[in-house]
C-alpha cells in the first residue's frame, strides 16, 4: 500500500497497480473503516479498482497526523471480518430495439446473440466502483468469451439504462450520455434518481447479476425497483 | 409566486451554490459554483445565508426578467450589464446592490474576461434541492436542468440597504478573475512521466474552447510528454491536470467525472480552483511550482 497527497487537500491511497478480487475487497473494507472513521476536514472519499482518494476541505491540514489517522484506520479494517455483500439481480431486456451491439458482439466471438445472452446472465458480478457519470457501476466478472473492445468511434447519445460492455468490463448507463461501450440490452430500473433516499441502486461492493426479460416485462418495469 | 423569468440563458445557465460534497462515491462530483469566491462575495454583500444559489452564466451573457422587486448584485467574469425598465435603461456596476422592480429586465453583456458570471438576490433562489444541494449537474440534469428561456426560477427576496464593496477588494477580485498562471504541485503519476511536470511548467498554453465546467482543454504547440501509457482508473479531484496520450493537458473542474484513467501529472494548489472556472478560451496560460 502506498500513500500520497495527490494535491493539497487530497490523500491519494493505492493498495495495487492491477485490478484483482483480493485488491478490490481491500478497497471496500478501507472505504467502509474511513468512511466510519470521522477523519477531521474530510469531505469525500472515492473509490476506484485499486485506489481511494480522500478529499478534504481547505483548511490547515496535519498532514502527517492525517496520514497517521488514514493508516490506522486501514490497518483495523484489514483485521475486520468481510461483511456479506448484498446481492442486486437486475432485469434485462435483450429485445433487438435496445441490444444495439448484440448482434456485433455475437459476430466478433463467432457465437450466437442467445450464446451472449446465456454468458451475460450466467456471471456474478462485483461492482468495483461508481464513476464517470453518477451511478455508473464498474462491474468486474465479465465472462472471458464476451470481452469485447469498444466501439471505435463512440455514441453521442446512449440510451438511459442501458446494459453495456467494454474490454473486460460491464456496465449500465444511469443517464443518456456519450458512451463507447457495447449495448447488449437495456434495463427498466432507475440506476440513479436525486430525489431517492439511496440515489443510486447500486453501491461498491455489490453483487450483481443480470436476468433476462421480454419485451413485455420491460414495459410493465419501467421506472420501477427491482 | 415570486420569481425570476427566463428570458434568454445564453451559453449556458445554471443554478449554483457551495456544492453537493459527500457523493463522490456515486459518481456525483460536489459541483457548484465554478467560482466560490465571486459566490461568497456576492452572498457577504447581500447579507445572504453562504449556502444560498446563485445564476451562474458562461461567456455570451444572459436576459432575465424580474417577476417582483428584488436587490441584486453581480460578481464574476466582468461584462457590460444594463437594467431595462419603463422608465429607460441603467447600467448595472458589479460588486453593487441594485434594486430590480417588477417587470424590469437585466441584461448581461459577453463577458470581457475570464467566463462565469454570478447573479445573486438578497434572499433566496427557492429550486429543488437533491443531495444537499441546489446545484445543477449539468450532463444528468438535476435537481433541476440547465436553464432554459422560458423557465421561472423562483426566488424569496428580501430588503437590503443599497451598498457596493470597497474598491480595493472589487479591484483583487477582479485580477483573480483574469489569471494567466495557475499554482501546481506535481501530481501522483508525475514521477511515471520523467519529463512531463517539466514541460508543463516550460510551456505557455491556449485555452481551448472545447472546455467546460467538467474540465478545461488546454493546446500548446509542442505536445507535453506524449505517452501510451494506460493506467489503472483512479478516483479524481478538481484541479487534477490529466495528460492523455496526445500530451495535450486537460484541468478537471467542478462537474469532473469521479473517476479517470489518464496520468494525473499535476495538481492545481487550492487556492487556485475558483481560477480554472474563469480560463478563457483563446487566452494564454502556464503553470507555476509551488511548494
Amino acid at each position: 500500500m502506498h500513500i500520497a497527497w495527490a494535491s493539497d487537500t487530497a490523500l491519494l491511497i493505492t493498495f495495487a497497480e492491477a485490478d484483482s478480487d483480493s485488491v478490490h475487497a481491500q478497497v471496500v473494507a478501507a472505504h467502509v473503516a474511513l468512511t466510519a472513521g470521522r477523519l477531521p476536514g474530510a469531505i469525500d472519499i472515492t473509490a476506484a479498482y485499486a485506489s481511494l482518494l480522500i478529499a478534504f476541505a481547505a483548511q490547515e491540514l496535519d498532514y502527517a497526523a492525517i496520514e497517521a489517522q488514514v493508516r490506522g484506520a486501514i490497518a483495523s479494517a484489514a483485521d475486520a471480518p468481510s461483511a456479506v455483500q448484498e446481492e442486486v439481480t437486475i432485469p434485462v431486456c435483450y429485445d433487438e430495439a435496445f441490444a444495439l451491439d448484440l448482434h456485433d458482439v455475437a459476430a466478433f466471438h463467432r457465437i450466437s446473440p442467445a450464446e451472449v445472452v446465456q454468458l451475460h446472465c450466467s456471471a456474478a458480478y462485483t461492482v468495483r466502483f461508481l464513476g464517470f457519470s453518477p451511478g455508473f457501476p464498474y462491474l468486474a466478472g465479465l465472462p472471458a468469451q464476451l470481452h469485447t473492445p469498444r466501439l471505435a468511434t463512440p455514441r453521442t447519445r446512449v440510451p438511459a439504462g442501458s446494459v453495456a460492455i467494454a474490454a473486460t468490463q460491464a456496465g449500465i448507463y444511469p443517464q443518456s450520455t456519450p458512451g463507447g461501450w457495447r449495448i447488449l440490452g437495456r434495463t427498466p430500473l432507475t440506476l440513479f434518481d436525486a430525489s431517492r433516499e439511496s440515489p443510486a441502486l447500486l453501491r461498491l461492493g455489490m453483487r450483481v447479476r443480470f436476468r433476462p426479460i421480454s419485451r413485455a416485462e420491460f414495459d410493465e418495469h419501467a421506472g420501477g425497483a427491482p | 409566486m415570486n420569481a425570476i423569468h427566463v428570458e434568454n440563458p445564453g451559453l449556458l445557465s445554471s443554478v449554483q451554490d457551495a456544492g453537493r460534497p459527500g457523493f463522490a462515491s456515486l459518481g456525483v462530483p460536489r459541483g457548484g459554483a465554478s467560482d466560490q469566491a465571486s459566490l461568497r462575495l456576492l452572498h457577504s454583500l447581500l447579507g445572504n445565508d453562504p449556502a444560498a444559489a446563485a445564476i451562474e452564466t458562461t461567456l455570451t451573457g444572459a436576459v432575465f426578467r424580474f417577476g417582483c422587486d428584488a436587490p441584486f448584485a453581480l460578481a464574476g467574469a466582468p461584462a457590460e450589464a444594463w437594467v431595462d425598465s419603463a422608465q429607460g435603461s441603467r447600467p448595472v456596476p458589479f460588486y453593487s446592490v441594485l434594486h430590480a422592480r417588477a417587470g424590469d429586465s437585466l441584461r448581461i453583456l459577453h463577458t470581457t474576461d475570464g467566463v462565469r458570471t454570478y447573479l445573486a438576490i438578497a434572499g433566496s433562489i427557492d429550486t429543488p434541492v437533491a443531495m444537499g444541494s441546489r446545484s445543477t449537474h449539468i450532463a444528468a440534469g438535476f435537481p433541476i436542468a440547465a436553464l432554459r428561456a422560458g423557465d421561472q426560477i423562483p426566488i424569496s427576496p428580501r430588503t437590503c440597504p443599497c451598498r457596493a464593496i470597497d474598491a480595493g477588494t472589487a479591484a483583487d477580485h477582479e485580477r483573480a478573475v483574469n489569471r494567466t498562471n495557475l499554482r501546481v504541485r506535481p501530481g501522483p503519476h508525475a514521477p511515471l512521466l520523467p519529463d512531463a511536470f517539466d514541460a508543463l511548467l516550460a510551456a505557455t498554453f491556449t485555452i481551448g474552447s472545447d472546455s467546460n465546467r467538467a474540465g478545461v482543454r488546454l493546446r500548446a504547440d509542442i505536445p507535453v510528454a506524449p505517452h501510451s501509457f494506460s493506467l489503472l482508473t483512479i478516483p479524481t479531484a478538481p484541479g487534477f491536470v490529466q495528460l492523455p496520450p496526445s500530451g495535450q493537458p486537460i484541468i478537471l473542474g467542478r462537474d469532473h467525472p469521479t473517476t479517470g484513467g489518464y496520468p494525473v501529472i499535476a495538481s492545481i494548489v487550492h487556492a487556485d480552483i475558483d481560477a480554472i472556472g474563469q480560463l478563457r478560451p483563446g487566452r494564454p496560460v502556464r503553470f507555476i511550482r509551488v511548494t
